[in-house]
């Protein structure tokens, strides 16, 4: 597991706190959620602001001491967009896409929604090559930020300012 | 019918050729943040949370999506063409409903020249 | 000239700006479609068939026509055809004057018509996804046809009551539609850029809506912007306005499923 500073352990604390209390009072069924949907419970009953620190201090842990290697992750994204509910993003991986050498996970963060992660994806060699695209909302103008973390232990990242006319409830 | 679920392959490819599968379902992606001042209700959350992609039963691409994927979600992903069969792209929503659409795909071998 | 004069004289122009506006109303630009004046990402949006989210509704309205309901035991296709291709003209000319009820019904209250009095079934909700899915169905039929709306003989009274709702200023801000639509196209209003607020492409898909919805349902939205308290939909006062903003496009391209921010 990776390194958690003392902040983030204490807000996870809050939110599993949070979270069951939340849980007992709807009463959902239990087994049908998992628990991403348990801290959206919590994130009903007491709403989570946009938390950049937070957000960057997410990516920390998963670069866990290791350095970007440059050019490996590149995205584009427009600059401006009129609506932050669709932001086209595109991402690819420079990689050769064989056991040793392709993305095992890449994260997209949104750093200023009050959820930041956006999306994770699996990637495996029978891909052929490391190329997505999706659309992504957006709460207000931050730094689209992707993270690969590559088999053989490396990682890149690459980020793109979006500017947001309309902000979305991510 | 609300559950439309779309998936786009070529129709024939040569083998080891890499080729896009772009997927889209219509999906309001319910963040579970929108309140509504009238009725005093936060809509609940609903999400797709998972999308898999099978080649010929072997699972060759897989996705975690959260409450800031865009609402009638569009994604594409590259494959590498092995062998004819079938593309089956699978959606999981929190309740662990599952929908699914598929494609056949042609692999023909490469002409020796 | 002092600076007082100099204030009087600007007020003065300032008086008579609306009122060249009204002189001179969207007839000195051409009509251009709320395409022209969306962002480069939103238009890529909606010439990608695959991506295009309208189509999705596309699908669905293609299976509603199909589809047997009511006590009749018809659908639409048992008295339009599997291609509805009568319908197709008058798919891009309504708002369209209904004898039997004396007054101007849009696309939307013809196919609840259809349903009630031709298939004995239910009504569908204003904007619901089904009526939406139909609606779009209908107009990508007649996509490419010029907005033919007639606005001649019973209509007239109708048109010249949406004429005035459009010039009216209402509300807190005291805006009127022209106000927006016809003095400023190509302006930003708090970061959205403005158009010349056509409606050649409703029922369209609004990004922010995550969902197809109604003329009427923008104009509710546009109301909502201008904080004037909003019409309901399928309301006297919004079907009028559609009549004049319908026949303001006239000669306008029908576009089908369209995408707008
Ligand atoms: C405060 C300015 C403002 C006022 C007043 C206003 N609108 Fe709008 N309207 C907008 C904005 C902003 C948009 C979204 C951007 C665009 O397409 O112009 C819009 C969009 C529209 C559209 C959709 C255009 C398209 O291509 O999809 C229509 C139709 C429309 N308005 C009609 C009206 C009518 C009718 C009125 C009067 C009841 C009105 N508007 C009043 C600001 C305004
Ligand atoms: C039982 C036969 C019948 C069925 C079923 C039916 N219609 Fe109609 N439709 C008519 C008739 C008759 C008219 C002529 C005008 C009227 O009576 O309203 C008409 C008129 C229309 C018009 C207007 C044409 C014009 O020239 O203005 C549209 C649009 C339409 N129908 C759509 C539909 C749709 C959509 C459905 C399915 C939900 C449907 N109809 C089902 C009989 C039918």
């Amino acid at each position: 597991m990776v390194k958690l500073s003392n902040r983030l352990r204490q807000r996870r604390a809050l939110l599993v706190g949070g979270m069951s209390a939340a849980a007992a009072l709807l009463a959902a069924p239990a087994q049908a959620f998992q628990w991403r949907n348990k801290v959206s419970l919590f994130r009903r009953a007491f709403p989570v602001q946009p938390d950049r620190a937070e957000a960057e201090l997410m990516i920390t842990a998963i670069l866990d001491g290791r350095t970007p290697r440059p050019g490996l992750v590149q995205i584009e994204a427009p600059g401006l967009v009129e609506n932050g509910e669709s932001v086209p993003l595109k991402i690819f991986v420079d990689c050769a896409m064989t056991d040793e050498d392709h993305p095992q996970l890449i994260h997209v963060f949104a750093l200023d929604n009050p959820f930041p992660e956006v999306a994770r994806y699996h990637l495996l060699p029978a891909g052929g090559e490391a190329r997505l695209e999706m659309r992504c909302r957006m709460a207000s103008s931050s730094e689209l930020v992707v993270v690969a973390e590559m088999t053989d232990g490396t990682a890149g990242l690459d980020q793109r300012h979006v500017d947001v006319t309309l902000g979305a409830c991510g | 019918m609300a559950e439309i679920r779309r998936i786009s392959v070529p129709k024939q490819v040569e083998k080891g050729e890499i080729f896009t599968v772009r997927t889209l379902a219509r999906h309001k992606m319910e963040p579970g943040v929108h309140f509504d001042a009238n009725r005093f209700v936060v809509t609940p959350r609903l999400l797709l949370q998972e999308v898999k992609c099978h080649y010929n039963g072997r699972l060759v691409f897989y996705a975690e999506w959260f409450s800031a994927v865009s609402s009638n979600p569009y994604l594409t992903f590259k494959l590498r063409a092995e062998e004819s069969g079938e593309i089956v792209v699978t959606w999981v929503d929190d309740y662990n409903v599952i929908t699914t659409a598929a494609a056949p795909i042609d692999v023909i071998d490469k002409p020796k020249s | 000239m002092g600076p007082y004069q100099r204030g009087l004289v600007l007020a003065v122009a300032l008086l008579l700006l609306p009122g060249a506006a009204l002189i001179f109303p969207a007839s000195a630009q051409e009509a251009r479609s709320g395409y022209f004046y969306a962002s480069p990402e939103t238009q890529a949006l909606q010439d990608d068939p695959f991506a295009n989210p309208g189509s999705l509704w596309l699908e669905e309205g293609r299976a509603r026509w199909q589809r047997i309901e009511g006590a009749a035991g018809k659908s639409c296709a048992s008295c339009h055809g599997d291609n509805g291709t009568e319908l197709i003209e008058a798919s891009a000319a309504y708002p369209k004057f209904n004898k039997r009820l004396g007054r101007p019904i849009t696309l939307s209250q013809q196919i609840n018509q259809c349903r009630v009095r031709h298939m004995g079934a239910a009504a569908l909700a204003p904007d619901s996804e089904a009526l939406m899915s139909i609606e779009l169905l209908l107009r990508q039929r007649a996509a490419g046809r010029p907005m033919q709306v007639s606005v001649d003989g019973p209509m007239r009274p109708f048109y010249e009551r949406g004429k005035a709702l459009y010039f009216q200023r209402r509300g807190q801000f005291n805006m009127a539609c022209y106000q927006c639509h016809d003095q400023r196209p190509g302006e930003f209003v708090r970061g959205e850029r403005l158009s010349q607020g056509q409606i050649n492409n409703f029922p369209a898909y609004l990004i922010r809506w995550g969902t197809v919805g109604s003329a009427h349902r923008r104009f509710q939205l546009c109301d909502r912007q201008a904080r004037a308290e909003p019409f309901q939909i399928g309301s006297p006062e919004y079907v009028a306005l559609e009549v004049y903003v319908a026949h303001r496009a006239r000669g306008l391209a029908v576009e089908a499923p369209a995408v707008r921010p």
